[in-house]
């Protein structure tokens, strides 16, 4: 009854969302974050025919749907990355470096647990694909995270809102897979249980912080600055000076 | 085992970043671009630090301690440690403050800057964690045993500190003051 209610929930939700985005304009302005929640609409519409009327080929079915809806939720983080820094663009290239090198990082880890994927089942080796490119995601929301906390970035209430549902949800749904591929783990029965309460929060979050059209914060003028290269140089110099001041303070 | 820790990690990082990202943004600081009066402010902090530096070399000089104890009065001694103490500790933490300030400041005006160098930002990065770390280390060591035996790593602090007066003074000079926010208006896109 419950985890019924829980699911209805989340559909309610997902569809009051697709609603308001569609009526207020905001499909526009997040393009790939909708398509994901409709992604994940119609992964639960087929998940839902599946179980009623091919029971057997549920668990199969679950896991190739969750490596689809998985793929899409990359979209979510492209979103994110291109609405919170296309004011900064010198940010921007700089993040795109690192995400590109996490990125490559993630994916050569990932690789490496798929070497040993032919011995499995085909249900199996899906669910450690999908639980690699949910690994891989964390790694990428991470560096933006602290990117965004680093640079205090200026976002608008709905991106706001956007980011910390979705690190809400990624947070505990990488936790939840790694205590799912261990067994015996008495923990993961508790999280599992949890996990689609905390899609339901997510979804709530995502309502509120995108019911309307939000303005964006106030911006200064980009180009505050016109010589860096000169900023940099003469505190490259100083930088080398402070250090052989410090060497010869810390010499016995 | 040994896989899980990293993973779990991960996920309880992305949550606690999540929530720090939220604190900043209700505390409304990050939304307020750089204005006028933050320029500004940061202008007189830095010129206020290096007047100070006489003043705060002054603090941990031993010769006012070496004058004291040749009068030979004990009590009047511990009275001037005493005091001497509590005006590090005030010293250092009104450092520590002004430093994280201009920091602030510095990320914030970084944000905007067309081209920025990820190694000078890295750079800045580390040796703004050293002087967290040795500017703490100093409080602890001033706690425990007195200002004047701390000679050496004042110093560090001091020349670190200095980098930074440089580093933000550069950066302020080369920023263009009549474009930075007035006010926190809401700009409809």
């Amino acid at each position: 009854m419950a985890t019924n209610f829980i699911w209805w929930s989340a559909v309610a939700l997902e569809a009051v969302l697709l609603f308001r985005g569609a009526s207020e304009g905001l499909l526009r302005k997040y393009p790939l974050f909708y398509f994901y929640i409709g992604c994940i609409l119609a992964t639960e519409f087929l998940r839902f025919c599946c179980y009623e009327f091919t029971p057997s080929k549920y668990q199969a079915f679950y896991w190739s749907t969750e490596v689809v809806t998985i793929a899409a939720s990359y979209g979510v983080i492209i979103e994110i990355f291109r609405r919170s820094v296309r004011h900064h663009p010198g940010i921007a290239r700089m993040v795109q470096a690192v995400l590109l090198v996490v990125f490559v990082l993630a994916l050569s880890y990932a690789a490496t647990d798929l070497l040993f994927v032919g011995a499995m089942s085909f249900a199996r080796a899906t669910a450690e694909l999908g639980r690699d490119l949910r690994y891989i995601e964390g790694a990428l929301l991470l560096v933006l995270l602290w990117l965004f906390g680093r640079y205090r970035l200026s976002l608008g209430p709905d991106l706001l809102g956007l980011i910390i549902g979705y690190s809400f949800w990624i947070g505990f749904n990488i936790m939840n897979l790694a205590f799912l591929f261990l067994p015996g783990n008495e923990f993961s029965i508790g999280l599992r249980k949890l996990l689609p309460l905390t899609f339901v929060a997510t979804l709530i979050v995502w309502c509120v912080a995108l019911w309307s059209w939000q303005p964006e914060p106030a911006l200064p003028a980009i180009e505050l600055e016109r010589d860096y290269e000169l900023l940099a140089a003469r505190s490259r110099l100083l930088l080398a000076r402070t250090s052989s001041r410090l060497a010869r303070i810390t010499r016995p | 085992m040994t896989t899980l820790a990293p993973i779990v990690a991960l996920g309880v990082l992305i949550l606690v970043f999540g929530g720090r990202l939220l604190v900043q943004s209700l505390s409304g600081r990050r939304n307020r671009p750089v204005t006028i009066e933050d320029f500004s402010l940061a202008r007189t902090a830095l010129d206020s630090m290096s007047l100070e530096a006489t003043a705060t070399r002054r603090i941990f000089a031993i010769d006012d301690m070496e004058f004291i104890a040749s009068k030979g009065a004990l009590e009047l001694e511990q009275f001037f440690v005493k005091e001497r103490r509590s005006l590090a500790v005030r010293w250092l933490r009104a450092t520590q403050k002004q430093v994280a300030q201009l920091m602030d400041l510095h990320l914030r005006l970084a944000s905007y800057t067309v081209e920025p160098s990820p190694r000078f930002e890295f750079r800045l990065a580390i040796n703004y964690l050293c002087f967290v770390v040795v500017s703490n280390a100093l409080l602890v060591l001033v706690w425990l045993r007195g200002p004047f035996n701390a000679a050496r790593i004042v110093s560090y602090t001091l020349s670190v500190a200095d980098y930074f007066c440089y580093v933000f003074n550069t950066r302020l000079d080369k920023t263009d003051a009549v474009k930075l926010g007035v006010a926190n208006l809401p700009r409809s896109v």
